[in-house]
């Protein structure tokens, strides 16, 4: 397989701002400047992954509570439509509680991440997704898919 | 003559003997008469009696039904809960005590086929009175048979338990809502505790920021600054212990016979840094199978064992001892409807700081600590925890302490 291109752009759907400036400095200090498009609530990002004239993202970062669509409606669109479902799509949520990791792993999500309580525990977790090929990427197994 | 004279006497003999016994006779059917007027008077009083009891019990309605349910008897009791008077009923069907709903449904009638096959009904439900109000009996309906086995009838008694039904439902409502109560601030524990983290999250995460990006701090606000961290470190692992805590609360699993040996394994690998860092000896015997809840079992295990390592003597290396064996129901003094006759007995020993006796049962309180914060850290939850999880096995934790000598968990779980 070819080498993994760099991570161009990034669709990161969150709700909370401070999270999101986080994420963003996260990137600066990783020393990489792929295009985020941020949306605010889960319909504000399914209304960007419709529009065909907009590059798809190369990677999508999803929170699962957030207002008027959540997290999990979105997933279940994007796996069920043939242009965005073979989209990595990082489950960032500040909640782990169980039924949204099984039911989000039952909706094939790539990885569920627990949002880290450091910056530094951030920086390498972004790092670690995005120089992850998940062009070769099979489902982890369950007890691998939720990461603390 | 002489004949005639002997003849006579013959016959004055007869006659004589014939008198005699006649007055015999007489005597004996005016005794016999006289038993008999006194058995039936006895007979009648009796009967009286019997009717008066009858008639004069108040408490019960007590009332005489023919085969097709016709009232042919009325007592006080039947007055009092009813409201009829005697003229009033006697003559009619029993149908009429019951609501126009249970009539149509033909409970009276079912009632009585009961009755005839298994000798007796019982049934509580709302009757109706005279004057339409309700009242909850309790009612046994008896088939009578006479000496031939045949039907004569039925005799009903009811109890009127009006008061003790409305204190029942009362009481049934009252426990619904505190069930409720408690499911709702389970519920509040932990969605608040939860919700609770990301601010949480933020603070710590931005003070962090400020650490490394600022450097021209002063002492005294660096120092301020660790303040804030070390305070919001305390009060992650206090919404931690917190959501725990409201986990153990709300079971909605059963306990399952479970291998525990390898939930034990894994607790004292979590906890391996710190057995290092105390130079701590665990010493621990195989665990027969037991009935647990495998998540929240290991949750016990890791609070308790930790808490044993946290008291450890700063100057004497940390001895741990955990058992198991069995313990029956007398050495743990538990009477009561949920006592069983064997436990399996798990204790946890250290060599560590102890605490006083008296705080041998408040130490499971929510809350407490016996230690200041900068002591011995800690959020009073822990064993709280614990004391929860073996509620929810139906089973018992106590401790004793000795001040500088340690202290010793004793956990009987049901076999």
């Amino acid at each position: 397989m070819a080498p993994l291109p760099p991570v161009q752009h990034i669709a990161l759907a969150d709700d909370d701002e401070d999270d999101c400036v986080l994420f963003k400095d996260a990137l600066d200090e990783l020393l990489i400047s792929p295009q985020v498009s941020w949306a605010k609530n889960g319909d504000d990002l399914m209304q960007n992954l419709s529009k065909n004239n907009r590059p798809l993202p190369d990677i999508i970062f999803l929170d699962v509570n957030m207002p008027i669509k959540n997290g999990i409606e979105c997933l279940k669109e994007i796996r069920g439509d043939e242009r965005l479902k073979h989209l990595p799509v990082i489950i960032f949520s500040t909640s782990t509680q169980q039924w949204a990791v099984d039911r989000t792993y039952e909706l094939r999500a790539n990885l569920f991440i627990k949002k880290p309580d450091t910056f530094q525990k951030l920086k390498d977790i972004i790092q670690r997704i995005l120089s992850t090929d998940w062009r070769s990427f099979s489902q982890v197994a369950k007890e691998d898919f939720l990461v603390h | 003559m002489r004949t005639d004279q002997a003849g006579q006497n013959l016959v004055e003999q007869a006659l004589k003997e014939s008198e005699a016994r006649y007055k015999r006779l007489l005597q004996s059917v005016n005794e016999r008469t006289e038993e008999l007027i006194l058995r039936n008077e006895e007979l009648r009083r009796s009967e009286e009696r019997y009717h008066r009891m009858i008639s004069q019990v108040q408490d019960y309605a007590i009332i005489l039904l023919s085969t097709s349910g016709v009232i042919e008897n009325w007592n006080k009791g039947a007055e009092k809960i009813n409201g009829y008077k005697a003229a009033e009923v006697v003559g009619k069907n029993f149908r009429i005590f019951y609501t126009p709903e249970d009539q149509e449904r033909h409970l009276p009638e079912q009632l009585f086929l009961e009755a005839i096959h298994n000798g007796k009904a019982e049934y509580e439900g709302w009757r109706v009175r005279k004057d339409g109000s309700k009242f909850w009996g309790n009612i046994v309906l008896t088939t009578l048979h006479d000496e031939r086995n045949n039907v004569i009838g039925y005799s009903k008694v009811t109890r009127d338990l009006t008061e003790r039904k409305v204190a029942q439902d009362v009481l049934t409502e009252k426990n619904r809502e505190l069930e409720k109560i408690n499911q709702e601030l389970s519920a509040f524990a932990y969605v608040s505790s939860h919700d609770l983290q990301e601010p949480l999250r933020k603070i710590q995460t931005f003070a962090t920021r400020i650490l490394e990006l600022e450097s021209k701090f002063s002492e005294k606000g660096r120092d301020y600054f660790n303040r804030i961290q070390i305070a919001a470190y305390r009060m992650q692992c206090l919404i931690e212990d917190l959501l725990i805590y409201s986990r153990a609360t709300s079971v909605d699993r059963n306990p399952t016979p479970t291998d525990v040996n390898h939930l034990l394994q894994d607790v004292i690998g979590e906890l391996s840094e710190t057995i290092l860092e105390k130079h701590a000896r665990l010493e621990y015997s195989r665990f027969p199978q037991l009935n647990v809840i495998p998540f929240q079992f290991r949750q016990l295990m890791l609070n308790l064992i930790s808490n044993a390592l946290k008291f450890a003597k700063k100057e004497l290396a940390s001895h741990i001892i955990i058992k198991a064996d069995t313990a029956s129901v007398d050495m743990i003094q538990r009477d009561g409807k949920n006592a069983r006759k064997s436990y399996h007995h798990i204790s946890i020993s250290d060599n560590g700081i102890g605490f006083e006796s008296t705080h041998n049962a408040r130490i499971f309180e929510i809350f407490q600590r016996l230690h200041g914060k900068n002591e011995y850290e800690g959020t009073g939850i822990g064993l709280a925890i614990c004391k929860k999880i073996v509620d929810n096995h139906d089973g018992i934790i106590t401790a004793e302490g000795k001040v500088n000598e340690g202290a010793i968990f004793h956990i009987y779980l049901p076999t």
